[in-house]
């Protein structure tokens, strides 16, 4: 089944690269001591109708909110799906469109924190539910959205587990060239 | 198979497989995002810890902000005493006043708000701060002081306590050491701070202090 379907999308489908700029903003408790950071990353997508099939890699460095060595590193491989609920075309027959996306993507962290010389390491799942704008023209796609982040915590606690879930909000936008 | 088809099968398997992933993938984290976040020392009024400490009760509690040497502070009452404490995004500070007693006078030799902890906590941090000062008492009584304290986060540990297990602790190795004549001490202590709630352990020696119980302030 699931060949049949990667198959079906590489005869129909259309690949294209690139990548995304943006701003991170922590919340969830952690916005008290981390200020937003910019962030980037680059992309691989394969689109196939009104969907996108989109491997990402992302990183952002959180700061202290005061002048401080501190560094939060999260760097971010994810994996996700987009459906262009809106589409419009500039004009009929025309290569150009606009539409709108939803997506989401399920991801996995590498994060670092460090202060000085000292160094913390650890990782995380994350889960993305993102809305946005899209536009094409020739070869480019361009897009410009908002990606709910949310990573996943869990640690066994005496006989309960602890969950811990951290909400992170970015802006981002990108740019892929179609092949 | 046309293309909103695919769409809707791929969303649907991306979705099983996304979520199933997620929860089987949440065990292999860390905790580095919950520890990021959380407060290791909470200075809230109405707080109340209780611990045990070689077979006696102590509480120490957070009564209300105050204001001491020109400084904003946090009145915290351990075992009935008043303590003040500063709380900033990098640092941790106590109010320390070291007197002498010299005929029947209490000279002050050294009134500051020391380092306690440098923040945020990661493991490996260290800290130190000296103060050095010279003080001369009734006129010929030259006392030299010496007040230094150095820190380390030493480890990520999970605590078991009369009041709980608590995880994610950091554990804090310090050591002070006070020159001040007659008033001179050295102490070395570790302290295991909890995420929301604190202080939960402390060992100085061969003596211990536990977390019993914990009411969190408003």
């Amino acid at each position: 089944m699931l060949s049949l379907l990667i198959a079906s999308m590489l005869v129909t489908g259309g690949l294209d690269a690139g990548g995304h700029v943006g701003i991170l903003f922590p919340a969830s408790g952690l916005e008290n001591s981390h200020s937003s950071t910019a962030l980037f990353g680059i992309n691989l997508g394969y689109e196939t109708g009104r969907s996108r099939l989109a491997l990402d890699y992302g990183y952002a460095g959180l700061q202290a909110r005061q002048a401080s060595p501190y560094r939060f590193d999260v760097h971010e491989l994810s994996l996700g799906y987009g459906y262009e609920f809106a589409r419009y075309q500039s004009t009929p027959g025309s290569t150009s469109s606009w539409g709108f996306e939803a997506s989401a993507a399920a991801g996995y962290s590498l994060l670092s924190r460090t202060l000085v010389s000292a160094r913390e390491t650890g990782k995380a799942p994350a889960g993305h539910v993102a809305v946005g704008f899209v536009q094409r023209q020739g070869h480019s796609r361009l897009s410009l959205g908002l990606d709910n982040v949310i990573f996943v915590e869990s640690q066994p606690a005496g006989g309960a587990r602890t969950v811990s879930l951290t909400y992170l909000i970015a802006l981002k936008a990108g740019v892929t060239y179609v092949f | 198979m046309s293309s909103r088809a695919i769409a809707k099968t791929a969303l649907i398997a991306l979705c099983t497989a996304g979520s199933l992933w997620l929860m089987s993938a949440t065990g292999c984290s860390d905790m580095t995002f919950y520890r990021a976040k959380s407060d290791y020392f909470p200075l809230v009024p109405g707080s109340r810890w209780t611990y045990q400490v070689a077979g006696d009760t102590a509480i120490d509690s957070v009564v209300g902000d105050s204001s001491v040497a020109g400084r904003a502070c946090v009145i915290v009452l351990r075992d009935y005493a008043p303590e003040y404490w500063t709380k900033q995004l990098t640092a941790v500070r106590q109010f320390i006043q070291l007197s002498a007693n010299r005929g029947g006078y209490d000279y002050v030799l050294e009134e500051r708000y020391g380092l306690v902890y440098a923040l945020p906590f990661v493991e490996g941090a260290t800290w130190d701060e000296s103060f050095r000062d010279t003080v001369v008492l009734m006129g010929t009584d030259t006392v030299f002081l010496k007040d230094s304290v150095s820190g380390r986060v030493a480890a990520i540990e999970d605590v078991e306590t009369p009041a709980g297990t608590y995880i994610q602790c950091y554990r804090v190795d310090s050591h002070r050491e006070v020159v001040a004549a007659e008033l001179s001490f050295t102490l070395d202590y570790s302290e295991w701070l909890a995420p929301g709630v604190g202080l939960v352990k402390r060992k100085t020696g061969t003596e211990e202090k536990v977390l019993t119980g914990y009411e969190p302030g408003r």
